[in-house]
């Protein structure tokens, strides 16, 4: 399968272009949002104001416009979150795929440290590397997919451990291939859809783990994303004092673009496994029908 | 018997070894850092604190100008008699008694939250399978996914906004009444439940969409193999064909991802324990962050670290209690 | 009233590209005592009949149309619970691997257990255990191997324990869904020895699933030959063992090797089985037939009588 024909099979899709609609539309407020909405860092009105017209979200602790920061959140959250997703599958897929390919004893090496990496908890982890280094995304970015890896290895490792053992490999080995060819040619392109899917599993924790990161202060506090806005929002008491507005807005955005991304994943797993568009389908079908005692169904005429 | 012995004394020195590295890395951290790690760890403490604690600190992590293999030594004796050092925003107490009094509250929180979400989670995964199409499976996936999109620690926020601040129902900081002294009497023990419920709740909605899916997926493929369809054929009771046929075997492959994702999820609740000022390992991870306490972090971060180890052990028991293949 | 009468029986598979029909029109029946055979390649609809016809194939499998009657009650009329009663007691199956059969994390002994507490559960756990230890006795198997878990088992004892557990309820009707394919020669004959000696002895009907006619022709009271989802022949099986009338079933018949008499050229029939997706028109056999005319490419062939309750369906030969 080539990225093209994923792509249109995805916008083919129900789930995975509902999805992308919703990607799509945070994509387009981090990119041209910052121009549309006022500083965000400016300190322009009355601290912890409820929203009103003049501030569609309310103001923040120092009188900063809540709407603002929310908007111009979204473009480093994205940016780091993608590029961390990116970053994860790239390294997953290098290790991962280097131990299924190649067997043996480097396998077991590789395998060794992707179950080390896996069984360490993560946040802990984070917090120790960020605490060291300085503040900032690019801090935030290394220490995610430092951590974030090894779990996309372990996946793309099986895909790449049973690929290689699948026929039409074993022939192109046989025939003499280079192991270039057999890996660009052979066995990427059956990995795709497993790639597009660990890119936004990915994608989802890194943005998930920014934000907590952020959240306890270890992201540059001066820079304006979602999680720097939650950081600000409990600093300033915003839970004893009732604002909730400084903490729901960006909250709704992570859910929303969480969820969007995890719609686009349904979505790719239907495209790879027809089956699962197929069993809900039929099940839809034979709803008022017994299915649960797993008797054959009796439906004269079939179902079209 | 043997091989079960042997084959979770193998498991063993796999735990050991990632304790070794995690161990390892909290050596090499710091000093991979650019910059004197000792001046990094107590430089906002260099007026309160006298150059011989401070000097008595560099001897605990070893910061000393001894060939690096010498100061991994010097660290590793240290550990090994359970001194991970002192704590810089607790001074003079040692990190490891700031850690005990934090520990045991962190694991009856999100000790009971996850084994709570992981129980109710595979239920409803192997309900939503067992009548696919149905009600359940086809409103319950989504909307799990959608609750399971918001970070816990925002929910969290949320919770205690709605249902503390808001309507009172829930008391807003802490882990158990003031003025209960801890030990084993009523008003303490009910006061600790009644602090630890909505913290709990919180992790266990937002992490409860993930284990009924992962039960869900692997229900719908065992049901679809020869011995479901031979459990049925036999005229086994339907209900019998699903406990003991279906969420069963299903269940074997959750519990090796429940210690999987052991970490991951617990990142999750330290966080929470974050919002509620709840005093376990999260509440004082946020203290030594925000007071650049770094033997406190590091020291965080070894106990965590071990304790999933530890579990997860517990998860292979478990494993291969309930599977006999394992224990060939 | 025979014990077990198919009629016209439609058999779909939901698949992603739309319905697919495995099973087209197949009617047989079966006395009691009696051993029908079912023989086809894979793929041929015989297994997916029989299971269907037990209304044991969940989803997306789907009776489309036809008539199953059980001793004159009407299956495809049952509901759950009458189903699961008539499943065992009087219809048991023994299905091709026995080790994707049993459910690797449960004992011989639970098997049994649950089995017989399904349908007698007035009865003492002493009790089913020496019911069980009765079965594996049976089958030649010790009954020390009730704490066996099945990967324990060789390969043709977990085969005897299935057969073991088919015959639990003293049922009247057995269907083995090729039960000695996955086996060596050596153990089959053993088994199949020991099948037919309780068939005997027992006196319940068996209907035979299997790819091997030459296994059927040795035992089996009738046959029946399916191809591509139908019935092409169905008739006693003496006929089949003087050479057959359907130009298929004579495929079949050369490509079984000659132990005995003269030796002939071993043949097979060129080609492959036809896709169901997209089967030919006519005669789904027609383009593999040696003896192919133009009226088989367009017309398709209905089982017609040719001698002593042989049918076969063939434009050519009847």
């Amino acid at each position: 399968m080539n990225p093209a024909l994923l792509f249109k099979q995805m916008l083919a899709n129900r789930k995975a272009r509902a999805g992308m609609i919703i990607f799509g539309l945070f994509v387009l407020v981090s990119l041209v949002g910052p121009w549309l909405v006022q500083d965000p860092t400016a300190f322009t009105a009355v601290p912890h104001q409820s929203p009103s017209w003049e501030h569609w979200f309310g103001t923040t602790g120092q009188g900063q416009d809540v709407f603002a920061q929310t908007i111009v959140g979204t473009r480093v959250t994205l940016a780091v979150g993608c590029a961390t997703g990116f970053l994860v599958v790239l390294l997953g897929a290098v290790i991962g795929g280097i131990a299924g390919y190649l067997g043996g004893r480097t396998d077991d090496l590789l395998s060794l440290l992707i179950n080390v990496f896996l069984v360490m908890p993560g946040l802990p982890l984070m917090v120790v590397l960020a605490a060291w280094l300085p503040p900032g995304p690019m801090t935030i970015l290394s220490v995610l997919v430092l951590t974030g890896w090894a779990w996309n290895a372990r996946v793309l490792r099986a895909q790449t451990l049973s690929l290689a053992q699948r026929d039409f490999v074993l022939a192109a080995k046989v025939s003499g291939e280079s192991t270039l060819r057999i890996v660009t040619a052979e066995i990427l392109p059956n990995m795709l859809s497993l790639m597009t899917s660990s890119f936004i599993g990915a994608t989802i924790y890194a943005i998930g783990a920014q934000v907590g990161l952020e959240f306890l202060g270890l992201g540059d506090i001066s820079k304006v994303t979602w999680g720097t806005n939650l950081y600000w929002a409990s600093n300033d008491s915003a839970l004893l004092l009732g604002s909730w507005w400084t903490f729901v807005p960006t909250g709704f955005c992570i859910a929303l673009l969480g969820f969007g991304l995890t719609l686009i994943n349904f979505g790719v797993d239907e495209i790879a496994n027809p089956q699962l568009a197929t069993e809900s389908r039929w099940a839809r079908k034979l709803k008022n029908r017994a299915t649960a005692d797993g008797s054959t169904p009796v439906v004269a005429g079939g179902v079209r | 018997m043997n091989r079960s012995i042997e084959y979770l004394l193998r498991r063993l020195g796999f735990y050991a070894l990632a304790a070794w590295v995690a161990i390892t890395l909290n050596f090499l951290i710091p000093r991979m850092m650019p910059g004197d790690p000792a001046q990094i760890m107590f430089a906002r403490f260099k007026g309160e604190m006298s150059p011989s604690a401070i000097a008595a600190l560099r001897e605990t992590f070893g910061i000393t100008d001894a060939p690096i293999w010498q100061q991994y030594f010097t660290y590793l004796r240290h550990l090994l008699s359970g001194d991970m050092g002192v704590s810089v925003s607790n001074f003079p107490e040692p990190v490891v008694s700031v850690i005990a009094t934090g520990l045991s509250w962190s694991i009856f929180l999100a000790g009971s939250a996850l084994i709570i979400s992981f129980i109710l989670g595979t239920s409803l995964g192997a309900l939503a399978a067992w009548r696919r199409g149905g009600l359940l499976d086809s409103i319950a996936p989504p909307l799990l996914a959608l609750l399971g999109a918001f970070p816990y620690f925002w929910m969290a926020m949320l919770a205690l906004f709605i249902f503390g601040f808001g309507l009172g129902w829930f008391p807003l900081w802490h882990a158990y009444p003031e003025g209960t002294s801890p030990g084993l009497n009523l008003p303490f023990i009910l006061g600790a439940f009644y602090h630890a419920a909505l913290p709990a709740a919180t992790m266990i909605i937002a992490s409860l969409g993930g284990w009924m899916l992962a039960m869900r997926n692997t229900m719908v493929g065992i049901l679809g193999s020869d011995y479901i369809t031979y459990a049925r054929a036999r005229g086994l009771a339907p209900r019998r064909v699903l406990i003991r046929y279906a969420a069963r075997n299903a269940l074997l492959p959750n519990i090796t991802g429940f210690g999987m994702a052991l970490g991951f999820v617990l990142g999750g609740a330290l966080l929470t324990e974050i919002i509620f000022s709840y005093p376990g390992q999260g509440y004082l991870l946020i203290q030594a962050v925000r007071a650049q306490d770094y033997p406190l972090m590091q020291g965080l971060f070894l106990t965590i670290t071990l304790a999933v180890l530890g579990a997860n052990w517990l998860v292979d028991i478990v494993t291969l209690m309930l599977d006999p293949r394992t224990r060939r | 009233m025979s014990l077990l009468q198919v009629e016209n029986l439609m058999v779909d598979y939901l698949t992603p590209d739309g319905a697919l029909r495995a099973v087209d029109g197949v009617s047989f029946e079966l006395k009691r005592g009696e051993i029908l055979g079912l023989v086809g390649e894979s793929g041929s609809g015989k297994s997916t009949a029989a299971m269907a016809a037990m209304r044991i194939l969940g989803p997306p499998a789907l009776i489309t149309g036809g008539e199953v009657l059980f001793d004159g009650r009407d299956v495809l009329r049952m509901s759950a619970e009458q189903l699961r009663r008539w499943h065992w007691r009087e219809i048991s199956i023994v299905m091709q691997s026995a080790l994707n059969a049993l459910n690797p994390v449960l004992t011989m002994q639970e098997h049994f257990l649950d089995t017989i507490a399904a349908h007698r559960p007035e009865l003492s756990n002493a009790e089913m255990l020496t019911r069980a230890a009765e079965l594996l006795k049976m089958v030649d198997i010790d009954p020390r191997h009730l704490n066996s878990y099945p990967h324990e088992l060789s390969g043709g004892m977990r085969q005897r324990v299935v057969i073991a557990l088919a015959l639990t309820l003293n049922p009247p009707l057995l269907i083995m869904d090729e039960p000695t394919t996955a086996l060596d020669v050596v153990v089959e004959r053993e088994i199949l020895k020991r099948v037919l000696q309780l068939q005997k002895e027992m006196g319940f009907a068996i209907l035979f699933i299997t790819h091997d006619l030459s296994l059927l022709l040795e035992f089996a009271t009738r046959l029946g030959v399916l191809y591509a989802g139908r019935l092409v022949a169905i008739g006693p099986t003496e006929i089949f063992r003087q050479g057959g009338i359907h130009p298929y079933t004579q495929g079949l018949l050369q490509a079984v090797p000659q132990l005995r008499g003269k030796r002939e050229a071993f043949k097979s029939i060129p080609g492959s089985p036809p896709s169901l997706k997209k089967p030919p028109n006519g005669c789904r056999f027609h383009p593999r037939c040696p003896l192919v005319e133009e009226r088989c490419r367009k017309e398709q062939p209905v089982l017609k009588h040719v001698q002593h309750g042989h049918q076969v369906a063939c434009h050519v030969r009847t």
